[in-house]
C-alpha cells in the first residue's frame, strides 16, 4: 500500500471530483452486514448515547477548579456544538426543559381545584420571597408547582456516576480528577466538528463515542501521513536506484499500477456510490503486486515465457480475491472488488505497455541467485512448524475493539471512569411511532415491576402517560382553568406577573396545542430519533438481562450486535480459507502439470504464515482481522514467488551464475525488497489496524521469500520437470 | 448700539457652553455623605444584640423584582437562638419555615397533605450563588456582629441609616445593605440590594429577647 499511496492521492487530487470528501466513505457501517449496520446506526442515532466525558487531571493532587471553570465557560459558549454541558451552577440551559416539563403537568395528572392551585402558587410565592439567584427565580416562575423534582429523579435514575459534586463539578476525591459530562448536538460520525473546541482544551481528555471517533481518525490520519511520506521516499529511492543503475526504463512498471488504482476507484464509486478509506489504503497495496510481474519480465532472459508464469500468478491471486468477495461483510466485499478490478486493470495495462514498448522491459540482473542453503531449508522447516503450532494454539481475535485505538492517557482514564460509572450494559429497543412507543412502554414498565424490579427502564412512559390518560388529565385542567372566568384572570396582579411564564404555558387556548405537540417536548429528545423511540433497559445483572431479552426479543445490547462481526467472519473464513487454498492448488497443478509441484508451490505461503504466527506466539498476541487480510495479500504474492522460482528451476537454466538464473534471483529478491520496504513503515504506526497489516506483510514476505529463494531450490526440480 | 447687541448675542453660545460645563462638573445631588464607622462604633450601634440568648420579632417584607415589575409582600416572624439557630417563619402569603441550625437547613412549606419538607447540609450545596445568598442573609438574621464587621464596610448615612457594603463583592450576593437601628437599639429595618437588581426591604417589630 505505502509504495503507491501518495501517488494515488496525487492522481485523485488531479482527478478532482474523485477527491471530494463525499466520495470517500470513512464510516464504520462497512464493517457490518446491512441488517447489523442498520442496528448499529439506530443505536447511535439516539441522543441519549451521545454523552461523552471530559476528564481533567489534577494540578498536583488537588482538583484544578480554576482551569475547570475556564473550560466550563468555553464549553457553555459553544451551544452550536454542545447540547448539554454539565458543569458550574448555571441552570439557564435547563430552563426550556424545565419550563416544558412544568407546562406539561396538564397531561400528566389531574388538575387540583382552583383553591388548591392558588395555594400552591402562594407557596411558591413564599419561596420567591427568599433571596435567590436570578436563574433560580426564573425557574421558580416557570415551575411554581415544583415539577422539576420528578424530572431530576428520572435523570438520576439513568446516570450513575460515583463522584462527588463540588463547586459545580463532578470530582473524584481520591485522584483529584474533574469530570464534565458533555453531550454534542450531533452523532459520532460528525465528531470532527468538535476539534476546534478540543484544541482549546488540550489538557482535557474526551472519553466516549465522539472522543473515540476523533482519536481513531486522527491517529489513522497521522499514521497514514507518515506512512505516505515514507512510502513516497522509498518509491522515489527505488526509482533513483533504477536510474543510477541505468535501468530507468523500468519506471514503466509503475504507471499501470497508478492508473489501475485510479480506474478501480472510479469503477467502485460508480457501482457503490463511494469508496471507503480503508479500501483505498489496503486495496492499492494488492494492486501494487503487479509490479512484481513487471520486474519478472524485465530481468528474464525470455520474457515471452515469463508471461505464462505471470498469468499463473495473476490467476492464483485473482481466485483468492474472488472467493473473499463473496463475504457478507461489506468492507471485505468492497476491498476485494477494488483489488480484483485494480489487479485486472494493472495486469492488462502492463501487458499493453509491454506490447507497446518491449525494450523497456529489459534490465541487467544483479548478482543475486536462487540457491538452496542449509539455513534456508532449516528456516523453512521451522517456519512451517510455527505455522502448524500457531494454527493449532492461537485463536484469532476478530473483536472489533482490537481495531479501536486508545492513547495511553485515554486507556488509563477510560479504565478509571468505567469503574466509576459501573459496568453499564444497556439493552435498547427502538419502537416506531410515538403512541405505540408510549403504549408499549407502559406495558413494559408493568412487566418490569413484576419480573425484574431491580432493573431500570427508561422510556417515554416515564415522562408521558398514554393517550387516553393524557386526554382525561387535560379535560380536568380545562375545567379548572377555563370555565367561567379564567383562572389566570382570577389571580391577583402579583401572582399573574410573577408566574407569567407558567400561566402562559397553561393558557386555555394553548392546552390542545400543547397536547398535540407533546412528542416534540425537549425533555423527550434524548429518547427520540426521527419517528423512533427508545426503551432503554439497564439490567442489574446478567440474569435480568436474559429475562428482558426473553420477554422482549428486540431488546439488544450494542456489544451483542457488534460481536456478530467476529462470529460472521469466523464462519466465513472457515470455508473461504480452504476453498482459496484448494483453487490455488488446482491452478498451480494446471500450470505445472504436476500435483507435487503444485503442493510445493504452497510451501512459501506456509512459511510466510509461520513467520507471522511466530511473532504472535512469542508476544502472546492474538492475530486480528487485519492480520488475516494481510495473510490474504501474502497468499497472492507468496504463490507468485513460488511460481517464479519453480518455473525457473524447471526451465533452461544452465548454471546458478547464468544470466537466466541471476535474472530469476534478481526479480525475486527485488520484488521482495520493494514489498518489505514499502510496507515496513506500517510497522511503526501507532494504530493497531495499520501496525498489524504491516507486520503481516513484512514478516510474511520475509518468510515467503526466504523459503522460495533459499529452500525451494533444494527440491532438485530438473529441466522440464512435471511430476 | 448695533455693534454692542451683536457682540452680546455672540456671547450667548459661549455662555451656554460654559454654563453647561459648570452644570456638568457639579456633583450629583441626593447622595448623602457616608461616614465610615470603625469596629468600636459598629459594636456600639449594635450593642443591643451583644448578650442576647434568644430573640423573637415580627417582620413584614417587600421583595421588589424590578425586571418583572413585581413587589412581593410577605409577613412572618424571626426567631434566633444563639449561637447558631435561626427560624425564619413566613406566615403570608403561604406558610413557610426556614430553619438553620449550624450548617443544616430545613425548609418546610405548604400545609396539610401538600406540606413539603426539604433538608440539606449547607456544605453540600453545590450552587455557590445560592449558598452565598443563604449564608449572607443568615449572618444578618443572626446579627452576628463580628462576622458582619469582618465582611462589610459599614458607614453611617445622614438621617441615621447605616450602609454596609461587602468588602469582597464575590463573597456575598448583595451589592449593599442599608439598615436602621431603632432608638431602643434593635434593628428596625433592613434593605438588601441584590446583585440581580432585586431589593428586599424588611421592617422588624419590637423584639422579645432573653439575655445570656
Amino acid at each position: 500500500m505505502t509504495r503507491f499511496l501518495s501517488p494515488l492521492f496525487l492522481l485523485l487530487a488531479i482527478a478532482g471530483p474523485v477527491a471530494e470528501s463525499k466520495v470517500l466513505d470513512d464510516g464504520d457501517g462497512v464493517f457490518f452486514p446491512p441488517a447489523v449496520a442498520d442496528t448499529v446506526h439506530t443505536f447511535k442515532s439516539f441522543p441519549v448515547f451521545w454523552w461523552n466525558f471530559l476528564v481533567l487531571e489534577p494540578n498536583g493532587t488537588l482538583p484544578d477548579f480554576a482551569r475547570a471553570r475556564a473550560a466550563c465557560h468555553e464549553l457553555r459558549g459553544r451551544t452550536d456544538l454542545l447540547a448539554r454541558v454539565e458543569c458550574g451552577d448555571d441552570l439557564s440551559g435547563y430552563r426550556p426543559i424545565v419550563a416544558a416539563w412544568a407546562g406539561d403537568v396538564v397531561l400528566r395528572r389531574d388538575a387540583p381545584t382552583r383553591a388548591e392551585l392558588k395555594s400552591r402558587l402562594d407557596e411558591a410565592m413564599a419561596r420567591a420571597s427568599l433571596p435567590m439567584p436570578k436563574d433560580l427565580l426564573e425557574t421558580l416562575r416557570a415551575d411554581p408547582l415544583g415539577e422539576y423534582a420528578s424530572l431530576l429523579a428520572h435523570a438520576q435514575k439513568r446516570l450513575k456516576l460515583a463522584l462527588e459534586r463540588k463547586s459545580g463539578f463532578f470530582v473524584d476525591d481520591a485522584t483529584g480528577r474533574i469530570v464534565v459530562p458533555v453531550q454534542p448536538a450531533f452523532p459520532p460520525e460528525q465528531s470532527a466538528r468538535l476539534l476546534p473546541v478540543l484544541e482549546k482544551l488540550p489538557e482535557w481528555a474526551l472519553l466516549g463515542p465522539h472522543g473515540s471517533t476523533i482519536e481513531n481518525r486522527e491517529r489513522i490520519r497521522i499514521d497514514l501521513e507518515r506512512v505516505s511520506l515514507a512510502g513516497t521516499i522509498i518509491l522515489l529511492g527505488f526509482a533513483l536506484y533504477l536510474a543510477v543503475r541505468g535501468q530507468w526504463r523500468l519506471w514503466v512498471v509503475f504507471p499501470p499500477v497508478f492508473a489501475a488504482a485510479f480506474l478501480s476507484a472510479l469503477t467502485v464509486r460508480f457501482f457503490c456510490g463511494s469508496v471507503h478509506g480503508l479500501v483505498l489504503a489496503f486495496g492499492t497495496g494488492i494492486i501494487g503486486l503487479t509490479v512484481d510481474y513487471g520486474l519478472h519480465l524485465a530481468y528474464a532472459s525470455h520474457p515471452e515465457r515469463v508471461w505464462r508464469s505471470n498469468f499463473a500468478g495473476f490467476a492464483t491471486t485473482m481466485v483468492c480475491l474472488l472467493v473473499l468477495m463473496s463475504s457478507a461483510v461489506p468492507l471485505l466485499r468492497q476491498l476485494m472488488l477494488f483489488s480484483a478490478l485494480g489487479f485486472a486493470y494493472a495486469y492488462l495495462l502492463l501487458w499493453v505497455t509491454y506490447k507497446a514498448w518491449p525494450k523497456a522491459f529489459h534490465a541487467e540482473p544483479l548478482g543475486v541467485r536462487l540457491r538452496a542453503t542449509r539455513w534456508g531449508v532449516a528456516s523453512a522447516v521451522a517456519l512451517g512448524l510455527a505455522a502448524v503450532v500457531g494454527g493449532a494454539v492461537l485463536r484469532p481475535a476478530f473483536d472489533l475493539r482490537q481495531l479501536d485505538y486508545q492513547s495511553p492517557r485515554t486507556a488509563r482514564l477510560a479504565e478509571w471512569l468505567f469503574r466509576k460509572t459501573g459496568p453499564m450494559r444497556p439493552l435498547f429497543e427502538p419502537v416506531s411511532g410515538f403512541d405505540e412507543a408510549v403504549r408499549g412502554a407502559v406495558a413494559r414498565e408493568r412487566w418490569r415491576e413484576s419480573a425484574v424490579p431491580r432493573t431500570t427502564l427508561e422510556s417515554v412512559a416515564d415522562y408521558v402517560p398514554e393517550t387516553d390518560a393524557r386526554r382525561r388529565h387535560l379535560d380536568t385542567w380545562k375545567r379548572t382553568l377555563c370555565e367561567e372566568e379564567s383562572f389566570a384572570g382570577s389571580l391577583p396582579p402579583t401572582h399573574r406577573k410573577l408566574f407569567a411564564p407558567f400561566l402562559e404555558a397553561i393558557r386555555c387556548d394553548a392546552l390542545d396545542a400543547r397536547a398535540a405537540a407533546v412528542a416534540d417536548a425537549p425533555y423527550l429528545r434524548h429518547l427520540r430519533s426521527g419517528d423512533r423511540w427508545l426503551a432503554l433497559w439497564l439490567p442489574s445483572d446478567a440474569a435480568d438481562a436474559m429475562a428482558v431479552q426473553k420477554a422482549y426479543p428486540k431488546a439488544q445490547s450494542l456489544m451483542a450486535v457488534v460481536s456478530t462481526f467476529p462470529a460472521l467472519l469466523t464462519s466465513e473464513l472457515r470455508w473461504m480459507g480452504p476453498l482459496s487454498v484448494l483453487l490455488v492448488f488446482l491452478i498451480l497443478a494446471w500450470h505445472f502439470r504436476s500435483a507435487r509441484l503444485a503442493a510445493w508451490g504452497l510451501v512459501p505461503f506456509v512459511a510466510g504464515t509461520g513467520a507471522v504466527l511466530l511473532r504472535s506466539l512469542l508476544l502472546h498476541e492474538q492475530p486480528s482481522f487485519v492480520t488475516l487480510v494481510g495473510l490474504v495479500m501474502m497468499l497472492g504474492l507468496s504463490v507468485d514467488y513460488a511460481i517464479f522460482v519453480l518455473d525457473h528451476l524447471r526451465g533452461d537454466s544452465a548454471s546458478e551464475d547464468s544470466r537466466e538464473a541471476r535474472g530469476a534471483g534478481t526479480a525475486l529478491w527485488l520484488s521482495a525488497a520493494t514489498t518489505v520496504l514499502g510496507f515496513l513503515p506500517l510497522v511503526f504506526c501507532e494504530h493497531r489496524v495499520l501496525a498489524h497489516l504491516g507486520w503481516a506483510l513484512v514478516l510474511g514476505t520475509l518468510g515467503t521469500v526466504a523459503c522460495a529463494g533459499r529452500a525451494l531450490p533444494a527440491l532438485g526440480v530438473g529441466r522440464g520437470a512435471t511430476s | 448700539m448695533a455693534s454692542t447687541t451683536r457682540s452680546w448675542l455672540g456671547l450667548v453660545p459661549a455662555l451656554l457652553v460654559v454654563y453647561g460645563a459648570v452644570l456638568g462638573a457639579a456633583p450629583s445631588p441626593a447622595v448623602p455623605e457616608a461616614r465610615l464607622l470603625g469596629p468600636a462604633e459598629v459594636a456600639e450601634k449594635l450593642k443591643f444584640y451583644e448578650r442576647i440568648a434568644t430573640l423573637r420579632t415580627t417582620f413584614s417584607q417587600t421583595k421588589t423584582m424590578k425586571e418583572i415589575g413585581v413587589a412581593l409582600d410577605s409577613k412572618g416572624h424571626l426567631e434566633i437562638e444563639r449561637p447558631s439557630k435561626v427560624r425564619w417563619v413566613v406566615e403570608q402569603p403561604s406558610p413557610m419555615t426556614v430553619v438553620v441550625d449550624g450548617s443544616n437547613v430545613k425548609l418546610e412549606s405548604g400545609t396539610g397533605a401538600d406540606k413539603k419538607t426539604e433538608q440539606w447540609d449547607m456544605a453540600s450545596v453545590t450552587d455557590e450563588k445560592l449558598s452565598k445568598a443563604l449564608v449572607g442573609m443568615l449572618a444578618w438574621m443572626r446579627l452576628d456582629v463580628p462576622t458582619l464587621q469582618a465582611s462589610y464596610a459599614i458607614s453611617e448615612l445622614p438621617g441615621g441609616q447605616l450602609r454596609a457594603v461587602p468588602k469582597e463583592t464575590a463573597a456575598v450576593p448583595f451589592k449593599a445593605l442599608v439598615f436602621r437601628v431603632h432608638k431602643d437599639g434593635h434593628l428596625e429595618s433592613l434593605r438588601l440590594e441584590e446583585v440581580s437588581g432585586d431589593e428586599i426591604a424588611i421592617e422588624f417589630g419590637k423584639p422579645r429577647i432573653q439575655k445570656k
